[in-house]
């Protein structure tokens, strides 16, 4: 398939870009799923992953296949299209996606997005920005640590190591809240 | 265990095999961020319309000068407007017959003047299109496989020498086609884009009550499905056959269609229109290089400030429906089977809600459903929105930027059992109806606020159902209770809840979720 991938990008950037429906299909859910995990907000997801397609449709040209996947490109433009869009609204400079924002102000949510993540947000807020996000691309994303390296321009190790210290880390937290709540029943 | 688990356990072991010691715990605590993965409301629909712009777009692109040989560029222009005109003659005249053989052979077919000729509903026999059960991501129907929209990236690993550097939203192209601004809304959720407004939504849970009078329902209703001209295309092999402009002989191959076209109006404030024979759809979107956008050539805060929409530029509503108006009329597209136009305002709820407005997008395009009507009643997309013909405004310029769901109304009705226990179907809408709610434990800081149900009428939920590969578009009766007063202290995007009659279509439980930190088997650490 990725040959397939390839043999499309190439027609697409020697000029017959209506082949990039083809590429559309291929990827469409896999980046708004992306981003939708970032955001917690549907229409906002729509908004980006729309302007994330619109760009590489132009921009393909730039794209140069000796240096990584097209896959890995269409996520690292999903990944500056939300930083940005978080940026460009808040005030605060470090903002990089919705789980840097606090659950309870200042940002268009999902209902039932934000009940489900309650919970979950309380261990993975926890750990550095960079871990959280491995963790999500590898369990939720479904992306290889070679891939998430990729992404994130850092070393395949890196992502490896990063990610084992913070699945150690809410291990570490998971038997806290565990023994509290045994403790709590107990007494 | 999950195959996934399994590989994800591994890379931890490869780097520190005492993680074993823990294999217990961690399966549990990975299941558990698994579960937690949020639905992430996939919504088909805007991903066709996303898809046919692209689509529009990438055919500009490519008939830009210096994308290829252009005498080569230029014959095939040449020859698929001879085709179209040809597909568009066959495509006339073969829905003109569709109606008369419906007309003469269908005693209970209704037919009446509609967009490509009449509007036909042919009878078919019951349960015809299939048992309609929710798959399990509870937004398709049954015989639901791939969306046709996943699948790709993959794992496998590849070497790369330095990492893409990959364009910024900032960079983005002052030519941006589909630009989230001009996103035209699906099924009525927004108006034109209200991304990133700070609005500062409460920690509300939302519980529903009916109160409303009494009603009946029938033991039996009609779903409709829309027919579609999948896999017959338009014959092109006689025209093509006789050409060889070049770049390959199309006599070489066999059995040819056509499945779609684009046409471009090349002239200032000019459109494009995609035209799709497969699904009888005709789509017009602005033709972007013919447009002129004050904000393009912005490079500055300052610049975009100057020229960024506000609130007193937005025009009064009976002159965004009487722009529109006046472009279907100027255009002969009939509005026979759709209702009165709504203009979309949900970004009005979030403006108002918004702390502060001076930094609140504005839309510089607003969007008017004209909502579709079968047999007489109203069509509603699953999160209760009127649905049908939008026709999208650009408020700067007073124009009509797009228009969709410009579709042949050709449908197969089949009758299906109903549920008829009144109480059922209210306690389904007091669950939430067709999506439910999510009720969640642990959320002790949640404000609970209770939204009355009045009495429902029977309209119609368009549904996607996948089967076999292919999309179709049912359109599944369904009881509608309207919010009585919708909820201004928080974006909320429903206006009605809807609970579809037929059978197997909503879940008798809402979705339970199970907050991470209390699973229902705890791991415990060894």
């Amino acid at each position: 398939m990725e040959k397939d991938i390839a043999a499309i990008v190439k027609q697409c950037q020697q000029g017959n870009s209506e082949q990039f429906t083809l590429l559309f299909d291929e990827y469409y859910k896999k980046i708004y799923d992306f981003i939708y995990f970032r955001t917690h907000h549907k229409e906002t997801a729509e908004d980006i992953v729309s302007l994330v397609f619109t760009k590489s449709l132009e921009n393909i040209k730039t794209f140069n296949p000796s240096k990584g996947k097209f896959s890995t490109w269409l996520y690292q433009i999903a990944r500056n299209s939300i930083i940005d869009h978080y940026r460009a609204f808040k005030e605060t400079s470090n903002i990089e996606d919705a789980w840097d924002i606090s659950s309870n102000v200042n940002i268009e949510r999902d209902t039932d997005t934000k009940a489900k993540l309650e919970k979950v947000q309380e261990f993975l807020k926890t750990l550095p920005r960079q871990q959280r996000d491995i963790v999500i691309m590898r369990v939720w994303d479904g992306l290889s640590h070679k891939e998430i390296a990729e992404i994130l321009q850092i070393s395949e190790a890196n992502s490896k190591m990063s990610f084992s210290r913070a699945i150690s880390k809410i291990n570490k937290e998971v038997a806290i809240v565990i023994f509290t709540l045994v403790i709590n029943k107990l007494f | 265990m999950n195959q996934d688990i399994k590989k994800i356990l591994e890379d931890l072991y490869q780097l520190d095999s005492s993680f074993k010691q823990h294999e217990e715990a961690l399966v549990s605590l990975i299941e558990n961020i698994l579960k937690s993965k949020p639905d992430t409301k996939f919504d088909a629909a805007f991903a066709a319309q996303l898809r046919q712009q692209l689509q529009a777009k990438a055919t500009v692109l490519s008939q830009k000068p210096g994308f290829s040989s252009l005498n080569a560029m230029q014959k095939i222009v040449y020859l698929f407007a001879g085709i179209a005109a040809i597909a568009l003659i066959v495509f006339t005249v073969k829905n003109n017959n569709v109606v008369k053989n419906s007309t003469l052979s269908q005693n209970n077919s209704s037919t009446t003047r509609s967009l490509f000729g009449d509007q036909t509903i042919h009878k078919v026999g019951s349960n015809s299109f299939g048992s309609l059960v929710l798959t399990d991501n509870g937004g398709t129907l049954s015989g639901a496989g791939a969306t046709g929209m996943g699948g790709g990236g993959g794992n496998k690993p590849q070497t790369m020498a330095a990492p893409q550097t990959a364009p910024s939203a900032t960079e983005s192209s002052p030519n941006s086609a589909v630009s989230p601004k001009m996103m035209a809304p699906i099924g009525g959720m927004g108006g034109g884009g209200v991304a990133g407004m700070p609005i500062m939504p409460p920690n509300i849970q939302y519980t529903y009550k009916y109160a409303g009078g009494d009603f009946t329902v029938p033991d039996q209703v009609t779903v409709y499905k829309k027919n579609s001209m999948t896999g017959s295309g338009v014959s092109a092999a006689d025209v093509l056959k006789s050409l060889n402009f070049g770049l390959v002989d199309m006599g070489t191959f066999s059995n040819l269609t056509v499945q779609s076209f684009n046409l471009a109006e090349n002239k200032q404030y000019g459109y494009m229109f995609y035209v799709d024979l497969s699904n009888n759809n005709i789509s017009i979107n602005q033709n972007w290089y013919q447009w002129p956008d004050p904000m393009r050539d912005c490079q500055t805060d300052a610049c975009y400030q100057q020229n960024r929409v506000k609130i007193s530029d937005i025009p009064a509503d009976s002159e965004v429906v009487s722009i529109a108006d006046s472009f279907l009329k100027d255009h002969n597209i009939s509005t026979d089977h759709f209702g009165k136009p709504v203009v979309q305002n949900q970004w009005r709820q979030s403006y108002e809600a918004a702390a502060d407005k001076s930094q609140f997008y504005i839309p510089d395009v607003i969007s008017v459903v004209y909502p579709l009507q079968i047999d007489g009643k109203t069509v509603y997309d699953e999160a209760g929105n009127e649905t049908g013909l939008m026709v999208s405004v650009n408020i700067r310029f007073k124009k009509v930027t797009d228009l969709s769901n410009l579709s042949s109304l050709s449908f197969d009705a089949s009758d299906y059992g109903a549920i008829t226990g009144t109480k059922e179907l209210i306690s389904q809408a007091e669950n939430g109806g067709y999506h439910g709610v999510i009720n969640y434990y642990g959320s002790s800081l949640a404000e609970r606020k209770t939204i009355e149900l009045d009495t429902p009428s029977i309209q119609l939920i368009a549904m996607y159902q996948y089967t076999d590969g292919q999309t179709g578009m049912l359109y599944v009766p369904s009881l509608v209770f309207p919010i009585k007063e919708i909820p201004k202290d928080q974006y909320f995007y429903k206006q009605n809840i809807i609970v579809p009659l037929v059978k197997g279509l909503v879940n008798d439980n809402p979705v339970q979720i199970m907050p991470m930190g209390t699973p229902a088997e705890p791991p415990i650490m060894k």
